[in-house]
C-alpha cells in the first residue's frame, strides 16, 4: 500500500527510503484506466495523512512563551525580566524587581490547515485543539546571582479527526480517513544568571528537550461499483519519535544608554538520543500496477516494521532584541530570530517580532503584537514531483489584559495567526496545492512575588 | 581587517560597557505597576510579625531564655517606654533575656528584641539598658530585615486569589518563606544588618533615647566599654563580627550627637533602678 512517511523520510532517510513506495502510477495510466484513480486516490490520502501540517517542523516559532512576552509577541529578548525571562533570555532576570517570582500560563490553541482542490476539487482540512499548560518558571537570588527554574512546552500538537470525501467525481466513490497525532515539544531545567555591572549581565539556561511524537494513520476505501467489483482497501500507518536532548540558552543582557535595552542569545538543541519506530499494516484487494517487494500485497494481511535510532540535527539560533523603555507606563520591543540552514531541505530563515506595553492604570496594562513564523522549508519548485515539504509562511497577532495586585498579577491574552503557502500532497504528480493556515490561542496566565 | 579608529572605538565601547563607574539608571525598566507595592497595607504587618515571629522561634532555638522574671519583667517596662515615642505604633514590641555569656543583642521584625545576659552583665545603667533596646527597636522601626528581604503580605483581592491557585504557589510560597527565614536567622547571627542599617539604626536611637527622657551618651558610653571585650570574643569564638568596627560607631555617634544637639542634653542615666535588677 502507499503510505509514505514524509515525517520519518525528513529524519531517517536511509533506514525508512526502503518502504516509501510500490506503487507509483503515472498518469499516463491513470487516464487509460479507471481503477488507477483509485490507486491514485490512495496515494493522495497516504500522503496527506503523513504530511506534518500543523506549524511544527516546518516552522521554529510555534507557540509563544509567558504572560508578558506573550502579549508582547515574542519580543522579549532585551527585557526578559520575569520567569519567562529563563527562556527568551536567562540575562534579564537579574533586573527582575521582586526577589521569588512563579509564573505559570495555560493555553488553549487551535488550528485549521485547508489544502485546496486536493481530491475531485474538495479541499482537505485538518485541525488540532489542544490545552497546553505551557509555561511554568521560579526564580529566587542566590549568592551573587538569580537562580530560576522553568518548564516550556514550545509546541503542542493534538489532531483528532475524521474526514470523508464523498461523491469523489473521477472515482464515484467515498474516502474515509482517520488520523491522529499527539506531538509534544518539553523543555525543562535550570538557569543561573549574574549581573557584571548596571551594563551587562549574562545568564544561561541550561533545558533538558524532549520531543514525543506519535501518530496513527487509518484509512480505508470500497470501490464497489467496477469492473472488477468488490475493491477494497485498507490501511494503519504508526508512527512514534522520541528524543532527548539538551538545549542551552547563553543570553546577554546590555543597556548601552539609558532606557535601552538590548539583549542577545545563542542557543541550539543537541539531541542525545532519538528512537523512531513505524509499523505498518494493510490489506487490499487491488490487483493491478503492484510492483515488487512491496508492503501491501493483494489478497493478504501485510506488516512491516521499521525503526531507527539516527540523530537529527536542529539549527544554531541567534537572536537579538531591543527595547525601548519610553516611560512607566509605555514601552516598546522588538526581537529578531536567524536560524542556519540545517541541509536542503531547511532553508536559513529570520523571523522577527515586535510589542507594545502600556499601562492603563498601575493596575492595568494592555500589551500587543505581531510576530512572524515564516517557514523553514525553501519554496515548492514548479514542475517537480515527490517534493517533501510544504511552505506556509505564517503571520500573526497579540493582544493581552493584565491585572495587578501588590504581589500576583492575572494576564488574559488572545493570538491570531494567518499563513498562505504551497504544499504537494500529490505524488508522482506536479500539482501544487494552495494552502490556507489558520490558528488562534488564548491564554491565561498568572504570577506571584514573595 | 579592522582599521585603526574602528578598532578603537570598538575598545572604547566594550570599556564604557563594563566600567561601572558611569552607570545608567536602572530604574528605568521598573513599570507602572511596580508602585502598588510601595504603600504598606494591614496584611503586610501580619507577613511581618509572621515572618519575625519564627525567626525569634529560631533564636530561642538556639539560646534558651534567661531565667529571671523579674529582669524579664524590668527590660520590657524599659523597652516598652522607648517603643512608645518609636516610630510605628502597630508594633507590639517582646523584649527578652538570651542565657548566653557573649555581648549581643538582636531584633527579628514584628517587635521581637533579645539581649544576651553577657550585654546586661556589661551595662552599668538604666540608659545603657535602653540605648541598645533603642538601637534594637531602630532596626525594626527602619524595617531593615523586611525590606532586604522583601517581607509583604498577600493583598486580599480575587485577583490575588486566582492567581495563587492558578499559580499553584502556596507550596511554592511556602518554600521560600521557609528560605527566607532561614536566611534572616543566618544574618540576624552570623552576618549581621549592612553597615549602613546599622550607623541608620544607632542614629535612630539616640532620638529615641532623648525623647524618652534618657541620656543619649549612654550608647557612646557602653560601645567604648564593651569595645575590647567584643574584639576578645570575637577572637576567641572565631566569629565575624556582626556590626561595623566600634571605633567607626564611636566617631559617628559623636558627630551625631553635636549635630543634633543631643551632647548637650543632661537626661537621667537611671543608675539605682538598674542596679536593682543588674547581673552580677
Amino acid at each position: 500500500m502507499p503510505l509514505n512517511n514524509r515525517d520519518l523520510i525528513g529524519k531517517v532517510k536511509p533506514e525508512v527510503k526502503s518502504f516509501t513506495f510500490y506503487i507509483s502510477p503515472s498518469w499516463k495510466i491513470f487516464k487509460k484506466n479507471p481503477y488507477i484513480t483509485f490507486v491514485s486516490l490512495q496515494i493522495v490520502m497516504a500522503t496527506l495523512l503523513t504530511h506534518s501540517v500543523f506549524a511544527d517542523e516546518y516552522h521554529y516559532n510555534n507557540m509563544l512563551i509567558g504572560d508578558r512576552a506573550s502579549g508582547l509577541a515574542g519580543a522579549y529578548s532585551a527585557i526578559a525580566d520575569d520567569p519567562s525571562g529563563l527562556f527568551y533570555n536567562p540575562a534579564g532576570i537579574v533586573y527582575a524587581t521582586t526577589s521569588n517570582i512563579s509564573a505559570n500560563m495555560n493555553a488553549y490553541n487551535v488550528s485549521q490547515t485547508r489544502y485546496k482542490d486536493v481530491l475531485g476539487g474538495q479541499d482537505w482540512v485538518r485541525t488540532s485543539a489542544a490545552l497546553v499548560p505551557n509555561f511554568f518558571g521560579i526564580t529566587q537570588p542566590l549568592g551573587s546571582g538569580t537562580l530560576g527554574f522553568s518548564y516550556a512546552v514550545t509546541d503542542s500538537i493534538l489532531e483528532d479527526q475524521d474526514q470523508t470525501f464523498n461523491d469523489i467525481p473521477t472515482a464515484g466513490t467515498k474516502f474515509t480517513m482517520n488520523f491522529n497525532n499527539q506531538t509534544t515539544v518539553n523543555n525543562i531545567g535550570p538557569s543561573y544568571a549574574l549581573a557584571f555591572n548596571d551594563k551587562i549581565s549574562i545568564g544561561l539556561t541550561l533545558y533538558g528537550y524532549n520531543r514525543t511524537e506519535e501518530k496513527i494513520a487509518s484509512q480505508s476505501f470500497d470501490f464497489p461499483n467496477t469492473e472488477t467489483n468488490n475493491i477494497y482497501h485498507w490501511e494503519n500507518v504508526y508512527s512514534s519519535v522520541s528524543e532527548y536532548g539538551i538545549n542551552p540558552i547563553l543570553g546577554f543582557m546590555i543597556t548601552p544608554i539609558e532606557k535601552v535595552s538590548l539583549g542577545l542569545t545563542l542557543s541550539k538543541i543537541v539531541l542525545l538520543h532519538s528512537s523512531t519506530k513505524t509499523q505498518q499494516s494493510c490489506a487490499t484487494s487491488y490487483l493491478e500496477e503492484t510492483s515488487t517487494g512491496a508492503v501491501c500485497q493483494p489478497n493478504s494481511f501485510n506488516r512491516i516494521e521499521l525503526a531507527s535510532n539516527s540523530k537529527r540535527k536542529y539549527p544554531f539560533t541567534l537572536n537579538l532584541g531591543a527595547a525601548y523603555f519610553a516611560s512607566k507606563t509605555l514601552m516598546v520591543s522588538s526581537s529578531v530570530w536567524i536560524y542556519e540552514a540545517m541541509n536542503l531541505n531547511k532553508s536559513p530563515l529570520v523571523n522577527a517580532a515586535a510589542g507594545l506595553e502600556y499601562y492603563i492604570s498601575s493596575r492595568f496594562a494592555i500589551r500587543m503584537g505581531g510576530y512572524t513564523n515564516f517557514a523553514n522549508t525553501p519554496k515548492l519548485a514548479q514542475n517537480a514531483v515527490n517534493e517533501f515539504n510544504e511552505h506556509i509562511d505564517i503571520v500573526g497577532g497579540t493582544m493581552s489584559l493584565s491585572h495587578f495586585t501588590r504581589t500576583s498579577s492575572i494576564t488574559f491574552g488572545a493570538a491570531g495567526t494567518y499563513g498562505r503557502g504551497q504544499a504537494q500532497v500529490v505524488d508522482g504528480n506536479t500539482k501544487i496545492q494552495d494552502v490556507e493556515y489558520l490558528g488562534a490561542s488564548i491564554f491565561i496566565s498568572a504570577s506571584n512575588s514573595f | 581587517m579592522i582599521q585603526r579608529p574602528a578598532l578603537t572605538t570598538l575598545v572604547l565601547t566594550i570599556s564604557l560597557l563594563f566600567s561601572s563607574a558611569i552607570q545608567a539608571d536602572e530604574n528605568f525598566r521598573s513599570r507602572a505597576h511596580h508602585e502598588n507595592s510601595n504603600t504598606d497595607i494591614s496584611e503586610d504587618i501580619d507577613a511581618e510579625i509572621r515572618f519575625g515571629k519564627t525567626i525569634a522561634a529560631r533564636i530561642l532555638g538556639q539560646f534558651p531564655l534567661y531565667e529571671n522574671e523579674k529582669l524579664a519583667h524590668y527590660i520590657n517596662l524599659v523597652g516598652k517606654s522607648l517603643a512608645l515615642y518609636a516610630s510605628r505604633d502597630e508594633i507590639d514590641y517582646h523584649f527578652a533575656v538570651l542565657d548566653a555569656d557573649f555581648i549581643n543583642a538582636y531584633s527579628a521584625p514584628g517587635g521581637y528584641i533579645f539581649v544576651t545576659k553577657g550585654a546586661i552583665k556589661a551595662m552599668r545603667d538604666e540608659s545603657e539598658l535602653a540605648a541598645v533596646l533603642a538601637h534594637e527597636i531602630a532596626h525594626i522601626t527602619e524595617k531593615h530585615i523586611v525590606k532586604e528581604f522583601k517581607i509583604k503580605g498577600k493583598e486580599k483581592s480575587a485577583t490575588s486569589g486566582i492567581s495563587q491557585i492558578l499559580g499553584s504557589s502556596q507550596s511554592s510560597a511556602q518554600v521560600l518563606f521557609t528560605q527566607a527565614v532561614d536566611n534572616a536567622v543566618n544574618k540576624l547571627m552570623k552576618e549581621g544588618f549592612k553597615q549602613n542599617d546599622e550607623f541608620e539604626s544607632d542614629k535612630v536611637a539616640l532620638t529615641l533615647l532623648a525623647a524618652t527622657g534618657y541620656d543619649p551618651k549612654a550608647m557612646y558610653r557602653y560601645l567604648k566599654r564593651i569595645q575590647k571585650l567584643t574584639i576578645q570574643e570575637e577572637k576567641k569564638s572565631g566569629q565575624k563580627p556582626t556590626h561595623p568596627p566600634t571605633s567607626k560607631r564611636l566617631k559617628t555617634l559623636n558627630r551625631i550627637a553635636k549635630n543634633d544637639g543631643l551632647n548637650k542634653l543632661k537626661l537621667p542615666k537611671g543608675k539605682k533602678r538598674f542596679a536593682k535588677y543588674a547581673i552580677k
